[in-house]
């Protein structure tokens, strides 16, 4: 499981920041107690996000339905005011940053969309 | 992408008279470079992955990969891919037959290099990305809605002749089969058969050295062996499609040459050309007066036809009669080609050979035509000429006589009159 985690290249990859992230990830976010990945908090509406998660679906549906089957435990337990026993909590080592391959992706678009041709990409085209 | 030998300017086509080339690397890529002193570059990358290696599931599958070609690759964007090769004037195409499919580039010969990368990723490492697809799916439908009445019968003759075999697999997708692969399918395909062992990358006006070391060290291309054919031997039969209008569109095909077989090739050649093809000029429609199609009846136009492929081939005439003429155009076409009444076989063969040299002069489709040739073992140029030189008019009769034995016929359009294959 820690394999997932680890073929997650991010920016900074340093001791420091790498334990600066578990920091975070254990004590300043609050989706472990609900049995939550990160990515499963991600801002959803920002275009990039939504597109990712478009491209989730299409590629690897069974981690989107995953995410679906998380978010809505999460949801019902919110909804009745519960949280997790510490036993279920999720496990730092079982993090896998599923949105992030794709997150990339999209960036790198941009970033190639704005050397070429300039034209901003569809999903952020408004929509009527 | 720059080598350390680069031609920079268009004086250095005079400068360097570069060498041709014709290898085969060590990971199986065949390499082939021609010199015609042009100053566009044409480069192709070709594999053996042609509609005749999709299995029975996959009917459509080539169809689906040749028009994914200038979206993302593994390594690129396809914004990127396709906005490069615009900045350096190039074309990118993707092409396919039944043997073959292969993308090429044309470009001035000054960019050479880059587009050889652009073509490397493009043609061998694409990613068939799951969210393309609804970008892609409109391009094949487009493809089926310009589909014209030649396309049909081409089609036709081939599911005719080859029946259930491999051969007979339409370079088209069905409309029903729009959009039913996925990425994993078309990425299965891929890695069977985006192999160096089955590819030939080509370059014609490319500076062979350039062209060798991009080969060598620099094509992302993945090793593999090349793939075994599944045999697909001519049978004959008919193909009838109704359509709209008084036109009826004809092939009469039998057992023609395939790719690898110099001497039948010669002998198809020549035949083919006592049979007469359309002339090139605007306003004629009849081959001439001592052709075999000159004895159609009035008012039917007729073309010789061929499609060499590997250990198999069609040869035959590509006719336009309308709805009342369709019986008696097929009747005494089969006539004219099962026993070819040769008057000036001297004629022929020099019409033959000048027709090859005027294919060569001409340069067009060169490089897809060198890809394909080489993928399928064929003889090159001076080869074929020698052979036709060597025709002798028993062997036109016999090849005609074998080749005829069980036709095929295949029909669109006023279809209500044509003959079926056994009533010929």
């Amino acid at each position: 499981m820690a394999a997932a985690a680890k073929a997650i290249k991010f920016a900074y990859n340093g001791a420091l920041a790498n334990n600066l992230r578990k920091f975070t990830w254990n004590n300043l976010w609050g989706g472990r107690e609900y049995g939550l990945l990160f990515h499963d908090t991600y801002f959803e509406p920002a275009p990039e996000v939504t597109e990712a998660l478009r491209r989730l679906n299409l590629q690897e549906p069974h981690l989107f339905d995953q995410r679906k089957i998380r978010l809505s435990r999460a949801h019902t337990l919110a909804l009745h005011g519960e949280k997790l026993p510490k036993a279920e909590w999720t496990q730092y080592e079982n993090e896998t940053w599923y949105l992030k391959p794709y997150l990339d992706e999209i960036e790198a678009e941009k970033k190639a969309r704005a050397e070429s041709s300039g034209l901003i990409p569809p999903y952020q085209m408004k929509q009527h | 992408m720059k080598t350390s030998i680069v031609t920079r300017s268009a004086a250095a086509t005079k400068a360097h008279a570069s060498k041709n080339l014709s290898t085969k690397l060590s990971n199986g890529l065949q390499v082939i470079s021609k010199e015609r002193s042009g100053a566009v570059s044409q480069l192709v990358l070709a594999f053996r992955a042609g509609s005749r290696y999709q299995s029975d599931k996959q009917s459509g599958l080539v169809h689906h990969i040749r028009n994914f070609v200038g979206r993302d690759t593994s390594k690129y964007p396809g914004i990127s891919v396709v906005w490069s090769s615009a900045a350096i004037g190039a074309n990118l195409t993707s092409f396919s037959t039944r043997d073959v499919f292969g993308v090429q580039m044309t470009v001035n010969r000054d960019h050479t290099d880059t587009a050889l990368s652009i073509l490397g990723h493009v043609a061998s490492q694409p990613a068939f990305k799951a969210w393309e697809f609804e970008d892609v799916i409109p391009s094949v439908k487009s493809d089926l809605a310009f589909k014209n009445s030649y396309d049909y019968v081409l089609e036709g003759i081939h599911s005719a002749a080859f029946r259930q075999g491999s051969l007979a697999n339409s370079i088209y997708a069905k409309r029903g089969e729009i959009g039913i692969y996925k990425s994993d399918d078309l990425n299965g395909f891929a890695s069977k058969h985006f192999v160096s062992g089955n590819g030939v990358i080509v370059g014609i006006n490319t500076n062979s050295q350039s062209l060798q070391h991009y080969a060598d060290e620099l094509l992302p291309i993945n090793d593999g062996s090349n793939v075994v054919l599944s045999e697909s031997p001519y049978k004959g039969g008919d193909f009838r499609r109704s359509g709209k209008g008084n036109d009826a569109h004809i092939i009469l095909a039998g057992n023609g040459a395939a790719i690898n077989d110099t001497n039948a090739l010669a002998v198809q050649a020549v035949f083919l050309s006592h049979i007469g093809r359309v002339s090139p000029l605007k306003f004629a429609t009849l081959p001439g007066l001592s052709s075999g199609l000159s004895k159609l009846p009035f008012g039917v136009a007729g073309s010789a036809f061929h499609a060499s492929y590997e250990q198999a081939g069609l040869v035959g005439v590509y006719l336009l009669a309308n709805g009342e003429n369709a019986n008696a155009a097929v009747k005494s076409a089969f006539n004219i080609l099962k026993s070819p009444k040769i008057e000036d076989l001297e004629g022929s063969k020099r019409r033959a050979i000048a027709e090859i040299e005027t294919n060569y002069a001409d340069g067009a489709n060169e490089a897809i035509q060198r890809a394909i040739i080489a993928l399928g073992k064929g003889p090159g140029r001076n080869a074929l000429i020698e052979s036709i030189k060597k025709v002798s008019a028993s062997d036109i009769t016999q090849f005609a006589q074998k080749a005829f034995a069980k036709p095929s016929l295949a029909s669109y359009g006023a279809i209500s009159q044509i003959p079926y294959v056994d009533e010929l």
